[in-house]
Formats: structure tokens, sequence, C-alpha cells
């Protein structure tokens, strides 16, 4: 009876994305900037080491947004190379967020966020992701496959586990309910396992610089596959690589 | 007194009125757009059965005609809004702003799904009116008038149907069974079947966007179950045979159609009877045994020219008077 319908493609790594590290965003990672100074701030994003996106960044004491958020995957490097015409332009509060995620594919991403220190006459990087989430930026992840996954972070060792499973029998299932955890050396503030239903977030507010990932331990194998094995070794970690200068 | 006086019984009006009503014929297409949806019809349709009475008061009382769909094609058109995951806000401490997460969508762009069952076993209406007889000469060499005729559509579609004769190019009296207000045509009312056909098929076609397994799992709880979300996305409180009633009689105004295509055939567009003016009494003729010679002569028509028509029913029959001559 169904005479048609428009098919689109699904969004596949929503389902296959197995490890989450916050050297390398990917799809269901966001990593949100806090910038409590006023100035001028830019902006690169690399995808796998290529250069993708250049935004500027002007905070403000007034009149700004509190919350931008920007997604990596949609990003167009302008023509130029700066300038007022060169660059994308954001303004946003003093204390405001600005938040980097990725909506589809299989990239990884790197942001770097750097400001001019008149005084020093020299630049100065105040996010670098590839080395750390600052202290007081947030790290966010959407789990969906169920399992038992496990948060490790990497500096201290801590290592806190996520168990995660199908909202079954669950009236009003809503999965933009996240939770939201402070993380300090000795790991998660908060004990125990967290439990998660399936396409819901952690939030994780870094008290202390930190490196975190997130990876699926453990499969729940009742549920069967999702839409195809993944090739091999393409969710893993990247290796330590050398700081990348502009 | 009358120079010409016929008179047809009520067997032979009701026989006449039989091939009138079967000569009947429609079609449609519409559709409209309903915010997340578009809803459209293409239907087909012609009428059987019903009773005609000859009334003492002169009235002709048409009664119970069935109005049978050959085709009743209703399609549904849904915008799928969008499946994601993640999303919503957390409070900070001051003198942070709350964070609000991104979603991450399902699929890569909106998809939609549409269907288009036919629902002509469901629908079955009758019509009942009461009419008069209405006498009209038609006049070949005046032209058309001014303002739209919409008998000139559905005439056009009927004559390329071969189910009348086109226009005459010479004058006519002309009767007509002309209903008198209000035609009495029974609201579209869908049984329950034809609203789980629709709710089926909707269920049919979301479900083939999903994959299956887990994910399939997850999405279903996401949406709240195929059915719910369809029924959101058509904003419909109650059964689904009601909304269906509620489309067809109100919003896409198939009902009011079907009323007019049958005052304006009945009322306006195609006679009962028919009688050419002049009236051919002997038709033209070639003969060739008037003369001697054996030579061939062609005889004229001959006619009588028909004035001053008029015609009346009452419960036995019905009455044709005419004045002859120029």
């Amino acid at each position: 009876m169904a005479r048609g319908s428009r098919r689109p493609a699904l969004n596949r790594p929503v389902f296959t994305q197995n490890v989450f590290d916050s050297r390398a965003l990917t799809v269901l990672t966001t990593l949100m900037h806090r910038f409590p100074e006023p100035g001028t701030f830019e902006a690169f994003v690399r995808r796998d080491g290529r250069l993708v996106g250049r935004l500027a960044i002007d905070i403000l004491r007034e009149c700004a947004e509190r919350q931008i958020n920007v997604n990596l995957a949609k990003l167009e490097v302008a023509e130029g190379t700066g300038g007022c015409r060169g660059a994308r332009r954001y303004e946003l509060s003093v204390d405001g967020l600005l938040g980097f995620y990725v909506s589809r594919g299989s990239g990884r991403y790197r942001v770097t966020v750097t400001t001019s220190d008149e005084k020093e006459e020299a630049k100065r990087t105040v996010l670098d992701n590839s080395r750390c989430v600052p202290e007081g930026d947030l790290f966010a992840v959407t789990l969906v496959r169920p399992g038992v996954y496990h948060l490790v972070e990497s500096r201290w060792k801590s290592e806190t586990e996520i168990r995660v499973r199908l909202p079954e029998d669950v009236e009003d299932y809503r999965p933009d309910t996240p939770r939201l955890f402070e993380l300090d050396e000795e790991g998660v503030v908060e004990k125990g396992p967290i439990e998660l239903y399936s396409g819901q977030s952690v939030v994780l507010r870094c008290m202390e610089e930190a490196s975190i990932e997130v990876r699926l331990e453990e499969p729940d194998e009742s549920v069967g596959e999702p839409v195809g094995k993944p090739p091999p070794a393409q969710h893993e970690a990247p290796k330590q690589r050398p700081d990348e200068h502009r | 007194m009358a120079h010409l006086r016929v008179a047809a019984s009520e067997h032979t009006f009701r026989r006449s009125f039989e091939i009138l009503r079967d000569s009947i014929a429609w079609e449609d297409a519409d559709s409209e757009v309903f915010g997340a949806f578009t809803a459209g019809y293409h239907v087909r349709g012609h009428l059987e059965g019903g009773s005609v009475e000859l009334r003492d008061d002169g009235a002709i009382q048409i009664d119970e005609l069935d109005v049978r769909w050959d085709q009743f094609e209703f399609s549904l058109e849904l915008d799928i809004p969008e499946i994601c995951v993640g999303g919503g806000c957390v409070d900070l401490p001051w003198p942070l702003p709350d964070a609000c997460l991104p979603r991450v969508c399902v699929f890569d762009e909106d998809p939609d799904i549409s269907i288009s069952p036919d629902l002509a076993a469901f629908v079955a209406q009758e019509v009942s009116f009461t009419a008069s007889l209405d006498v009209r000469h038609y006049d070949a060499s005046s032209p058309p008038p001014p303002w739209f005729d919409p008998c000139s559509l559905l005439r056009g579609a009927m004559v390329d149907a071969d189910i009348i004769e086109p226009l005459p190019d010479h004058d006519q009296w002309q009767l007509f069974v002309d209903p008198q207000a209000p035609i009495d045509v029974d609201l579209f009312d869908f049984p329950d079947v034809a609203g789980d056909l629709i709710e089926d098929s909707l269920t049919a076609a979301v479900s083939a966007l999903i994959p299956g397994g887990w994910v399939r799992d997850l999405v279903l709880a996401i949406i709240g179950g195929v059915a719910d979300f369809v029924r959101f996305l058509l904003d419909i409180p109650d059964e689904v045979d009601e909304w269906l009633s509620d489309l067809f009689n109100v919003s896409l105004g198939l009902h009011d159609f079907l009323l007019q295509v049958l005052l304006d055939f009945f009322g306006n567009c195609v006679p009962i009877y028919r009688i050419d003016d002049p009236f051919e009494m002997l038709p033209a003729e070639t003969r060739d045994d008037l003369f001697l010679s054996g030579a061939s002569v062609t005889l004229v028509p001959v006619t009588l020219p028909i004035r001053d028509l008029t015609a009346s029913v009452d419960d036995h029959e019905m009455v044709v008077e005419a004045e002859v001559g120029a």
C-alpha cells in the first residue's frame, strides 16, 4: 500500500561509534569551552590533520550570546587567510560557552583556540583538545549502543563504569535528559557506575585539566549488532602526535 | 387548445430517467497541504439504483440513488520530523550559563512517507431530491454565455466518452429534471476498517524507514511507538475513521463537489428529453420512381416548427404540449 517514500541515508556512525576521546572529537561528543575574559580569539578546526574551519570569536562584556554550538562537520574554510572577511565570526558573552560538536561522519577533529596577548607580544593557546580539556570546560558524550563502557581519565588514571541499556518499557522516554558529573584528579566525583538509557548523554565538568576516553568494553550481546560491523581499527584513540603549529 | 400533445406513462418516464442516471459519471482530483502532511484524492464515480415517483403536485420524487465509487484513491504524504539522540541542558553553578547539548539525528535528511490506498470498497452514499420539469429552448445561433459555464467541462467529458451526444447545430427544446434545493447527499462516513487500513499503511511505511534490531527498538522508544507517532503527525485526537470523514466532508470539500456535480448534471447540463425544433416528421429521401426517366430526386425532410412547448406531470404520467407552425 505504501506507494513511495524518500529514504534518506542513515547516519551510520551514530550507531557504530564505540570509542569517544576528548583528544579527537567524533560524532556523539561535544566539547564546551568557557571564555572567562573578554577579548578576541581565533579557533582553528582540523579534521584528521587537515584544516577545515577557521572562526573568529569576540568575547564581550554584554549583549551577546551565552552559548553557541558549532557543528564541526558543516564547517567550510572561508577564502582568504584572515581579517574581517576571512573567518566566520561569533560573539559570545564573558563566561559564555562555545560548544564544538560533530553531527555526522567518521572524522576526528582537533580544535585549537588562541588569543593575542599584547603585553607579552605573543599568541596564547587557551584550548587544544589534542592535549587536554582545560579546567572549567565541559566534555559530553552521547552513548547509543547498549553495553558497559569504561570512562578513563588518562592523566590521573581514574576509571568509572557507565552502563547503557535500551529504554524498554519506559513510558515517555526522553533522550534529551543529560546527566552532569564533576571530574577531578580522583575521577568522577559521584562514585559508582553511571546508569544511562541508550541515546542519553553524560556531561563531565572538568575541575582539573583532563584527557578523557570513553570506550565500549562489553557490548550487550543480547541486542545483536547494529547496522553492520564497523571497519577494523577505525575508532581507536589517536596516537600521541607532535604539536602542530599554524 | 394545443396543436400537439404527447403523454408518457410513469413507467416510461422512469425508464427514461434510468437512462439519464446511467449516463452520469464524474472524476475529480485535488490535494491540500495541512502543515506536516499533505492529503489528496483521485476519485471516479457513477449512480445506480434509486426510485422515481411522479407526484400529483407536479413534482418528481427521486429517492435513494446509490453513489458508487469506481475509484476512491486517498493519498497521504507525511513529513517525518527529526529523530535524534542527545540534546537537553544541564544546570551549571553561577556564573556559568546552563549548558545545552546539541542533538545528533538518526537520518542525514528528514524523511517523508506517502501512501495511496483505494477506499472505494468502504464508501457508500445515497442521494435523494425533489425535482420539477424545466423546459428550455436551445438556440443554436446564440453565442455561448460570457460567464463560466460549468456544463462545458462536464458535457465535454461525457461527449468524449460517448455517453451523450454533443450540443446540436440546430435549435432544440430541452426538458430538464431540475432538482429543488436541498439535495440530500449522505456525508462521507468511513467505517473502522478504513481507519485501520490507513493506520496500518502508515505504520508499515514508517517502520520501513527504520533499520532492524536494537536500532529499531531505540528509534521506536524515541518516537513513542509508530502508531502514536503517526497520530501526533496527523494531529488526530480520536479514531482515524472519524478524522478521515471530516477530511472529506469539510477540509477537502469532496462532499460539496459531489453536490455540485449532481445539481449541474440534472439541472443544467443534460436534459432527459430533447425535441428538435423544427421537428422532423419525415426524413430526407432519395427517390428514383418519380420520373419516367428514372432520374433520382432527393426529397427534402418534412419538418414542423414547434413553439410554446410546456411539460407537466401528475401521479400517472408526463404530458408535453406545444403549438406548431412559425
